[in-house]
């Protein structure tokens, strides 16, 4: 589906911008002020908007003016639960025409993802979006060009390649970022992201269920709104909150779930937050089913330049990690707890120059204007590795990926996989 | 049934030696699979859902063509037999996946039937061909209130190259006489087809009340002006843009992507970059630096920021002043390092500071030592 602006040969949006302004805190119209409290918006109420109701209320500097759930009993829960004036919607676009927003967080099923961030982002709010960024391939690139025509801020909310220990690594980011940028352990590189390095994949907890009857939807809920853009299928109560990231049309299992939490870390580790691995193959049962999201076993991805990354769920097939490094290339490994061969790696570490710094604060990316650490241009690129694990174990076979068109190479069916159309009448611009 | 039960989460060596013997008789096996189809959503069922699935992925294979065709053929005429809308759009599902010309005219019957009109619809956006659009065109005729807007849109997902000249009249039309709910559906579908004559109709709605509306006028008036291919076109829907919003980054940007390259813009962009509203002024910033080279514009900032050194006392000059340094810090042209040398002298301590930044960004930390060396700092 070639859009006329392929055609026409239009501008593609630009790379993260430089930082030009000042680090003064910014006021005045259209942007809050030091003193300013920032108002934000929560759609989406299940488990991770709880979440997210918590940065709010838990910031100085937030206001929570209004939270928005198809779910009557989520909405009137957290208007009990957050008080003062905040005031609920069930549907997102009546939110948006009462409130005087600053920031919306999207924190509904992946679905959604991609049109509430559109419709937030025209809107003239900053977005601060939960993960996976989108559900399929092509999505990303319709957000990343909303964030760039209105001149917002993005945040993905993960945040491991700006701090926190690294799950089950037993080390944060930063000495493997300087390692690796130094040269250290060589060229090319494989990151297992497996059990046995500290990454529980979740897959058997984010399965569908097979064979599920159809119910009759609730009175609480407003099922065709739920399904948004994806396609009718009947009501079960298993294929809504949580456990929605079991079906194919709203997330991708956990793979989905977790990918970008752990995914997007050593993409920025590898530097490649602007390209994406040309060949991935995957080990999983097969056929998958058209609806219901199985287990899989393993997933690897190479890039371009011989990187690799190993997915290994642990959960499904047989496991080769065991006692494997997390990252290895010719000249040195790390394994979890940061034990290093050579051993002196470790402590060679404390000398190196440390990475360039990245904003970890989103109030000072409203306030300032500057790009987040994990934006939508680099986010896009770990949100897409998702996706093509996903494309690999769906298809059963060896997929090609050209990392500048985000089109596989001779396979329509993964293509097809990769861009999706919308129910109308939803549509993204 | 035998094979499909094998099919349930199967070891993929299993499930492709299965799929391999389904294909092999791929028309009893589809006829024999849809019949097993039902809304109970039972075992059955989901081992038919399963096999359809592996027969799909595994005749797609590329370079397989023969296959792919064979199996799409099967499972249209099993959709012309099918009995409900489980089993139909089961079928179609698995047709959006493997489907081609051949299998639009059974996709185009399925838009007839209420509880199939979704998915048929899905199914032909996704095959996206010429044959699809002209059997969403042939429905359309037909089709009457939402059902009839919804076709209108869908035929904004085909090209150019199957593109039939008159659809971009056609969905007006359809805007013309539809529903307020359905208008975004039709605006985004005309702004993808770069339909100029819709542009007054956004620029309507950018200014009314309804801010989700607005917004979505906003985002279709940016991504009409890039798909308008005369440039009277592309002036009229940012033009409408500019009605509504004078001062705004969607302006501003649809302004200079679509003027790359033009130098008339530049005092346009500047004027931005003195503005109040924060964003705005950083948006311009940021276009500065990144989509106007050459030494002519560097002198255009130096001028601009020359004439602008006076404090008015109506605007925070000096705020412009520091932000046009940091932007000639970044465009990177040595031409603008004599310039950013001279204001280290000046009065102003946070010009200072903003000159010195720039000059390091401009030429690196190497200068800074000079600088600091020579105590000029």
């Amino acid at each position: 589906m070639m859009s006329k602006k392929a055609a026409k040969g239009a501008k593609s949006p630009s790379k993260a911008a430089p930082n030009v302004v000042s680090k003064e805190i910014l006021g005045g119209p259209g942007q809050p002020g030091a003193n300013d409290r920032i108002n934000h918006a929560v759609i989406g109420l299940g488990g991770m908007g709880q979440g997210h109701l918590g940065y709010v209320l838990k910031d100085p500097q937030a206001k929570l003016v209004a939270v928005c759930d198809v779910m009557q009993s989520r909405v009137k829960a957290a208007l009990e639960k957050v008080g003062g004036d905040c005031r609920g919607y069930r549907d997102f676009r009546e939110m948006i025409d009462h409130e005087d927003i600053d920031v919306v967080h999207v924190v509904t099923p992946p679905h959604w993802h991609a049109l509430q961030n559109i419709y937030a982002l025209d809107a003239g709010c900053d977005v601060w979006a939960e993960k996976p960024m989108t559900r399929t391939i092509a999505e990303g690139q319709h957000i990343a060009d909303a964030v760039r025509r209105n001149g917002r801020v993005f945040r993905l909310n993960t945040w491991f390649r700006l701090y926190g220990a690294f799950y089950g690594l037993g080390v944060d980011i930063k000495p493997l970022k300087k390692l690796v940028q130094n040269g250290l352990l060589g060229w090319p590189l494989t990151v297992r992201i497996s059990a046995h390095t500290g990454f529980a994949w979740k897959a058997s907890m984010w399965t569908g269920k097979l064979g599920l009857p159809p119910e009759k939807p609730p009175a609480d809920i407003d099922y065709d709104l739920w399904l948004g853009p994806a396609p009718y299928k009947p009501y079960t109560s298993h294929r809504v909150s949580p456990s929605f990231r079991g079906y194919w049309d709203y997330d991708g299992g956990g793979l989905a779930d977790m990918g970008q939490h752990y995914l997007d870390p050593v993409q920025y580790i590898l530097d490649k937050d602007d390209t994406s691995p040309t060949e991935i193959e995957a080990t999983a049962p097969w056929p998958q089913h058209p609806d219901v999201v199985g287990l899989w076993g393993q997933v690897e991805m190479k890039y371009a330049d011989g990187c690799k990354l190993v997915l290994e769920s642990c959960e499904w097939g047989p496991e080769e990690t065991k006692d494997k490094p997390f990252i290895e290339g010719p000249l040195g490994k790390v394994y979890r707890n940061f034990r290093t061969e050579p051993e002196h790696l470790a402590e060679l570490v404390v000398e190196l120059p440390d990475p360039e710094p990245q904003i970890s604060d989103f109030n000072v990316s409203i306030r300032t204007r500057q790009k987040f650490g994990l934006n939508e241009l680099n986010g896009n690129r770990s949100n897409i590795l998702v996706h093509l694990a996903n494309c690999a174990i769906r298809t059963g076979r060896k997929l090609h990926f050209d990392p500048e068109t985000l089109r596989f190479q001779n396979d329509e069916v993964a293509n097809r996989l990769a861009e999706q159309p919308m129910r109308l009448p939803w549509g993204l611009l | 049934m035998t094979i499909a039960a094998k099919l349930v989460w199967a070891d993929p060596k299993d499930g492709e030696a299965a799929a391999k013997q389904l294909l092999r008789g791929a028309v009893s096996a589809v006829r024999e699979l849809t019949a097993n189809l039902n809304a109970s959503n039972n075992e059955a069922t989901v081992q038919a859902s399963f096999a359809l699935e592996a027969m799909a992925m595994a005749a797609s294979e590329p370079g397989r063509e023969y296959r792919r065709n064979s199996l799409a053929k099967a499972l249209a005429k099993a959709l012309e037999g099918a009995v409900d809308d489980v089993a139909r759009n089961v079928l179609i599902r698995a047709l959006q996946l493997v489907g081609g010309d051949d299998e639009v005219p059974a996709l185009a019957k399925c838009l007839e039937i209420e509880g199939s009109f979704d998915t048929a619809l899905l199914a032909l956006r996704q095959i996206g061909t010429e044959e699809a659009c002209l059997a969403i065109k042939n429905s359309l005729a037909r089709a009457k209130g939402s059902r009839r807007a919804r076709l209108a849109a869908a035929l904004a997902d085909f090209d150019d190259s199957c593109c039939h000249s008159d659809i971009p009249e056609l969905v007006a039309g359809v805007l013309a006489k539809a529903k307020p709910e359905d208008a975004p559906m039709l605006w985004t579908a005309l702004a993808k087809l770069g339909y100029a004559g819709v542009a007054p109709a956004l620029g309507k709605a950018l200014k009314g009340e309804s801010k989700s509306r607005a917004a979505v006028a906003r985002g279709c008036l940016s991504l009409l002006a890039r798909n308008c291919l005369t440039e009277d076109d592309v002036a009229a829907a940012i033009a409408e843009l500019f009605k509504a919003e004078r001062e705004s980054v969607p302006s501003m940007t649809a302004l200079l992507d679509n003027t790359e390259g033009d130098g008339g813009s530049l005092p346009y962009l500047l004027g931005m970059a003195s503005s109040e509203d924060k964003v705005v002024q950083e948006a311009a910033a940021n276009l500065l630096i990144e989509d106007f080279a050459g030494s002519s514009v560097t002198e255009t900032i130096i001028h601009y920021y020359q004439v602008h050194k006076v404090d008015t006392g109506k605007h925070d000059w000096s705020e412009l002043r520091q932000v046009l340094i940091r932007v000639l810090g970044l465009r990177g042209d040595v031409a603008a390092r004599p310039f950013l040398m001279a204001l280290l002298h000046d009065p102003d301590a946070a010009i200072r500071k903003s000159a010195m930044e720039a000059i390091e960004n401009l030429m690196g930390q190497l200068d800074r030592r000079v600088l600091v060396a020579t105590t000029i700092l």
